[in-house]
């Protein structure tokens, strides 16, 4: 017992183990990297949360929320504001870091063929103030919903927002309500992910 | 525990310079490549001779308690270690300081173009992260005890301060290449206090973090090796568990925060520190204990077969 231990073999398959392992870690990404494609447009990550922030920068407001997963990013263009979209619908959300409330951010927003339509309260969040409004100015079935999402702060007069602007496509045959439906579900989620901090 | 049962059946300490080995040169060979590129592209780079005189300065601080968290575990008396020669221990942080962040460094940059394409890239560092860091931390830990194992039996604290120095030398190298990557335009002083402030935040946010994953799966690793060493089964789903579990702890730490507000990042953050300074210490009262039922670890039987090596 004591010889072998004293004289111990050379362990060539350790050795073995070793390089491969550091071999696999170098290469196997590299070859990987090169056989998946790249896609046309850079989709929007798996629970990819876009951070908003107001004028103070770090110190100021800011607002987050969790993109749809898979969905076009086009906002490359207009920084501080995200755009997304798929077949069925294209979202804008901006940030308006001092804003009086959801229902003027929102009026803010309208065409002025819907500026007299009524608003929606929507009940996302006790902390915040939220207005909806639906309306469909074009021939086509082709409805636009705005949603304005403001932090409730009674201390101050003007309060931080998010607008979301949710454009839904031509559906004249109605062949892609699933579509619209999968992009209505879609938005929900989206708006339950909001957060806004001051 | 006497010297001569400290040091082993061969009656000496393990030793680092084993020239029979390959393993001794693969891994002397990796290390040596890898520290020069290191080397290359710190001074090819944008960091300042200042900023890279601080960076070095407070990775030697950093690394002392580091040291200094190693030394109080293996040579307490609750959990006396045998001795490993100090130049395998070198070795072992050798490999986390260079091997381990310059291949992981080019490993995560493919993974993450990868998860990119795919839409992973919220999580890409929570997936590559701890597949490349930890399975190469694994890789240098198996190294150093297959060179402590050809000259005496194994014990599972050896895994877990060999694997500590590794976790180690890599937390070090990383922190180090945060503080040197701090450097950009300005004044000196502003430099330092930026080094300064890099280091201090990613020392004290999760302090050895790296060290403590490696330890347990190097605990693992070594039970594993020393009983097949005794001529007992493996069990080597003891290290598939542990590696699974400290990846998936270093997952969630690198994982997207939870919420734009700070709290709830911190929980998560304090949780998995927690959990794994938890799992660190049972995975050392394990090693204590396997060590003293291991057959090999008689008192009798060490003092006898050291003998017999001094008389040959």
């Amino acid at each position: 017992m004591s010889d072998a231990l004293q004289r111990p073999r050379s362990n060539w398959a350790a050795a073995a183990v070793i390089l491969i392992a550091v071999s696999s870690i170098f290469a196997a990404p590299t070859l990987l990297n090169a056989l998946v494609p790249e896609p046309s447009v850079q989709p929007v990550g798996f629970y990819e949360r876009i951070i908003f922030r107001g004028d103070g920068g770090e110190a100021g407001a800011t607002a987050g929320l969790i993109a749809p997963v898979g969905w076009a990013r086009l906002d490359e263009a207009s920084p501080g504001t995200l755009v997304v979209s798929n077949a069925a619908a294209s979202f804008t959300v901006s940030m308006h870091e001092r804003s009086e409330n959801a229902e003027a951010l929102l009026r803010s927003s309208l065409p002025v063929g819907a500026a007299f339509l009524p608003t929606t309260s929507l009940a996302i969040d006790s902390s915040f103030d939220a207005k909806a409004i639906e309306f469909d100015l074009a021939a086509g079935d082709a409805p636009v919903l705005n949603v304005a999402i403001c932090l409730i702060d009674s201390a101050n007069d003007e309060t931080p927002c998010l607008l979301i602007e949710a454009v839904y496509g031509t559906n004249p045959s109605g062949t892609a309500d699933a579509q619209r439906e999968s992009a209505r579900m879609a938005l929900s989620r989206m708006l339950a992910s909001i957060e806004i901090n001051t | 525990m006497s010297r001569v049962e400290a040091r082993g059946v061969t009656g000496k300490a393990a030793l680092s310079w084993q020239a029979q080995q390959p393993v001794f040169w693969v891994l002397a060979a990796l290390i040596l490549i890898c520290l020069l590129w290191q080397v290359g592209a710190l001074f090819g780079g944008s960091a300042t001779p200042t900023v890279i005189g601080m960076g070095l300065l407070l990775a030697t601080v950093q690394f002392a308690l580091l040291w200094a968290v190693v030394a109080l575990i293996t040579r307490s008396r609750v959990i006396a270690s045998r001795d490993i020669d100090r130049g395998l221990s070198i070795v072992a942080v050798a490999w986390g300081m260079t091997v381990v962040p310059v291949i992981a460094a080019q490993a995560n940059t493919q993974f993450f173009a990868i998860l990119r394409r795919l839409g992973l890239h919220s999580v890409a560092a929570s997936i590559a992260a701890p597949i490349n860091e930890d399975l190469l931390r694994l890789a240098g830990t198996f190294g150093v005890l297959t060179l402590i194992a050809a000259c005496r039996p194994l014990t599972p604290l050896d895994g877990l301060r060999v694997g500590f120095l590794v976790g180690a030398g890599l937390e070090v190298a990383e922190n180090a290449a945060y503080a040197f990557g701090s450097s950009g335009a300005g004044e000196v002083g502003a430099q330092i206090v930026n080094a300064i402030h890099i280091m201090l935040v990613r020392s004290g946010v999760g302090f050895g973090l790296h060290a403590l994953w490696t330890g347990i799966v190097g605990a693992a690793l070594a039970y594993c090796l020393a009983r097949r060493q005794s001529g007992l089964a493996g069990r080597w789903w003891v290290l598939a568990a542990a590696t699974f579990v400290t990846m998936l702890l270093h997952s969630l730490w690198d994982a997207p925060a939870l919420s734009i507000r700070p709290e709830p990042q911190l929980a998560l953050l304090g949780g998995v520190y927690l959990a794994t300074l938890a799992l660190f210490t049972i995975a050392a009262l394990l090693a204590v204990r396997a060590a003293k039922v291991v057959p090999s670890y008689e008192p009798a039987q060490l003092s006898h077969v050291a003998a017999q090596h001094e008389e040959s």
